[in-house]
């Protein structure tokens, strides 16, 4: 048997155990601390100490630690309330430490052991915590004593409510619906242009290579360059662009503008950029911010470019960095040239489509995001009264958004032939909880007739029928794919 | 829907010899998918948005630490490290996408290695704050504490989505700058020896 005695000293507390080494018990370990005799607290500024045997370390540790962990999650569990040392934050910040006398149903409470209180800052409770964590990584101080850390249980969370006005609070109220949405959110956002974008001339490009060189006052002119139609090599030329532009944006700072920079950007067949207009009133500032006059090609002579076909993208920035090239489709073309500038002609096409692009798209669809998060505060209050239910509007509105988005990916995905119909195909389509199609019926006159040129029938992959709700999918002759969930009345009439 | 969870045992980091040193000591968690919670996607962030203001180059710092740490494969370029922090459903952009445990734990070592080298800082402001409280002075009597606030206050209002109720919620600046206060004590938290194991086990509080 040897004497020890260690210290864990930080700036506002300092820990000291003593204790003995039992070697001939702990061979392993020779010259450990495994018998602890005395352990004392102190604090800076404080003139009393806390201090007791193993009971009150056996107390202490556990409580201080569960403490601290209440303190960066703002979850309360019940068991911090229970057992030798308690800790409870006071009104004016400060941490209340107390611990109920160790012997208080034992003979040697001669020794003033009576019950000990103190109260600490944020700063000297976190060096208590340290001087203990530091303490239990020390390998030869009672080294069966080691950090264990577990969250909080559903279960010791007595009111889903947190500490105080944590940001949290109304997130907590609903962690059924939280998870529930966990398991949404894997579902990719859909793209709502697609590749297939028809014969229309696409805007052509002249060969002044100057910067922001405006793809529509080229399309009058007479030597319009022939344009890139093909879907796969539109798709092969976008994901260059997109390449491209990520790489180099990476190279700048955060975005200080705050909505969605959008441009026209017309490409030549391996992806050089060779025009770009901004198609809102943003775009035209946030240029400097934007790799895109970077990344300008001049052609060399006039003629190298004006033969060359070209394709043309919708690229939008996000001030969030998110970045997206999406083909530009003929409508959204048609219709900014019209319009000149005044606004984003394409974005009123989008909100038709239900599941639109979730950068600009708070206000249009179901999007599974606020959803959530207005649901979830409507929990909360219902939360506090225990009944765990979910609310099933809110849980069914979550559920269509991220069906609509993998019905429309898996259906995008598939659809790769050209249309041959004129009219758009229209159809009721049944899908059940995992996205499968069930069942679908053609609703427009033309639809039947057409239903080879459409994934449909592949995608049937299930006859479970349960639960399964149905979705409006309009196949558009110029290409472009809509996936809304199926509105019974209005919808039916047409 | 399901919504079981279960706790795995911790895995032994020897056993994925591919795990960056960093993120070691950090189990998994067997939610029923490979998700974190919505409250750590939303306390990632704006423990993140505490040390931007903390710290002015906190946005090149993040990006930095997360080469030093060889958290290059999970957080690969600022775009990417937007969207992983675009999870927080509080943001004016947020992502209808899952945050993975990996990526959380690459934030949470990030958090807590920069929160180390802030240790000073971060000490020193919430001694301010509580002596201000103490003799019932504005924490704007501070010149480094008012400073915080203000750019954490002007951080969050860039970003968060105003129309969402629970950040409407901070509309008053005096709620604003109790976030900004208690998230700067959980960074003090991140500080310590087990601050990683801390703060990451506190993202599943109330889940399991």
């Amino acid at each position: 048997m040897q004497q020890l005695q260690k210290t864990y000293s930080l700036p506002n507390c300092t820990l000291v155990l003593d204790g003995m080494s039992d070697p001939a018990a702990n061979p392993n370990t020779p010259g450990a601390m495994t018998i602890l005799t005395n352990a004392v607290c102190r604090f800076l500024g404080h003139e009393q100490t806390l201090s007791g045997g193993s009971d009150f370390l056996n107390g202490l540790v556990p409580a201080v630690s569960r403490y601290a962990q209440e303190q960066l999650s703002g979850l309360k569990s019940n068991q911090t309330q229970r057992g030798l040392v308690t800790l409870k934050r006071t009104e004016t910040g400060r941490h209340h430490l107390s611990i109920a006398s160790e012997s208080d149903n034992g003979a040697e409470n001669a020794g003033g052991n009576e019950s000990q209180a103190i109260e600490l800052t944020t700063v000297q409770l976190f060096d208590l915590v340290e001087a203990i964590d530091q303490f239990l990584a020390d390998r030869s101080t009672l080294p069966s004593k080691q950090l264990e850390l577990q969250p909080i249980s559903k279960r010791d969370v007595p009111s889903q409510k947190p500490l105080g006005q944590k940001v949290a609070t109304p997130a907590l109220g609903a962690i059924g619906l939280a998870v529930a949405a966990a398991a949404l959110f894997a579902v990719e956002v859909p793209e709502i242009r697609r590749p297939l974008d028809d014969g229309t001339p696409i805007a052509t490009e002249t060969a002044d290579g100057v910067e922001s060189v405006d793809p529509d006052t080229i399309t009058d002119l007479e030597f319009a360059a022939p344009a890139i139609t093909d879907a796969a090599e539109l798709e092969s030329i976008r994901e260059t662009v997109f390449a491209n532009i990520d790489t180099a944006w990476n190279e700048y700072g955060y975005p200080s503008f705050t909505e969605d920079a959008v441009y026209r950007v017309s490409t030549s067949a391996d992806g050089e950029i060779v025009g770009y207009r901004g198609v809102d009133e943003l775009a035209q500032t946030a240029t400097d911010e934007l790799p895109l006059a970077k990344l300008l090609y001049t052609p060399p002579t006039d003629t190298a470019v004006s033969d060359e076909p070209l394709a043309q993208f919708r690229v939008t920035f996000t001030p969030e960095g998110q970045l997206s090239v999406d083909p530009w489709s003929d409508d959204s073309g048609a219709t900014a040239t019209e319009t000149e500038e005044s606004s984003d002609a394409e974005t009123s096409a989008d909100t038709e489509a239900s599941a639109s692009d979730s950068d600009e798209g708070e206000a249009d669809t179901p999007e599974a995001d606020s959803s959530e998060a207005e649901s979830s505060e409507a929990e909360s209050s219902e939360a506090d009264e225990g009944s765990g239910a979910l609310d099933q509007a809110s849980l069914d509105e979550l559920t269509a958004g991220a069906l609509t988005a993998d019905l429309y990916n898996r259906l995008d995905q598939k659809w790769t032939q050209n249309p041959t119909f004129d009219e758009d195909l229209e159809f009721r389509v049944k899908v059940n909880i995992d996205s499968d199609v069930v069942s679908y019926e053609p609703i427009s006159s033309n639809a039947k007739e057409f239903e080879d040129e459409v994934p449909l029938s592949e995608l049937k992959q299930s006859d479970d029928g349960s639960d399964a709700s149905d979705f409006k999918v309009v196949f558009k002759s110029n290409g472009i794919l809509e996936v809304s969930p199926w509105e019974g009345d209005n919808k039916a009439s047409e | 829907m399901s919504a079981s969870v279960s706790v795995t045992p911790p895995t032994p980091s020897s056993s994925s010899p591919s795990l960056p040193v960093a993120l070691e000591g950090l189990q998994d968690f067997g939610l029923n998918q490979d998700a974190c919670p919505r409250r750590a996607k939303q306390q990632l962030d704006l423990i993140l948005l505490a040390i931007e203001a903390l710290d002015l180059g906190g946005s090149e710092a993040i990006l930095i630490v997360a080469d030093e740490l060889g958290l290059q494969d999970i957080i690969k370029n600022r775009v990417n490290l937007w969207q992983i922090r675009s999870t927080n459903p509080l943001r004016r952009f947020s992502k209808r996408r899952p945050l993975k445990q990996s990526e959380a734990k690459a934030l949470v070592a990030i958090i807590c290695y920069i929160a180390r080298r802030l240790t000073v800082v971060v000490r020193q402001l919430l001694l301010v704050e509580q002596q201000l409280k103490e003799k019932g002075q504005p924490l704007d009597q501070n010149f480094r504490l008012a400073d915080y606030l203000l750019r954490f206050r002007s951080h969050f209002r860039q970003r968060m989505n105003p129309r969402r109720a629970s950040v409407m919620e901070y509309g008053e600046e005096d709620k604003l700058n109790a976030l900004a206060l208690e998230l700067l004590e959980q960074l003090l938290f991140c500080t310590g020896t087990a601050g990683a194991q801390r703060l990451w086990v506190s993202l599943f509080d109330g889940e399991v």
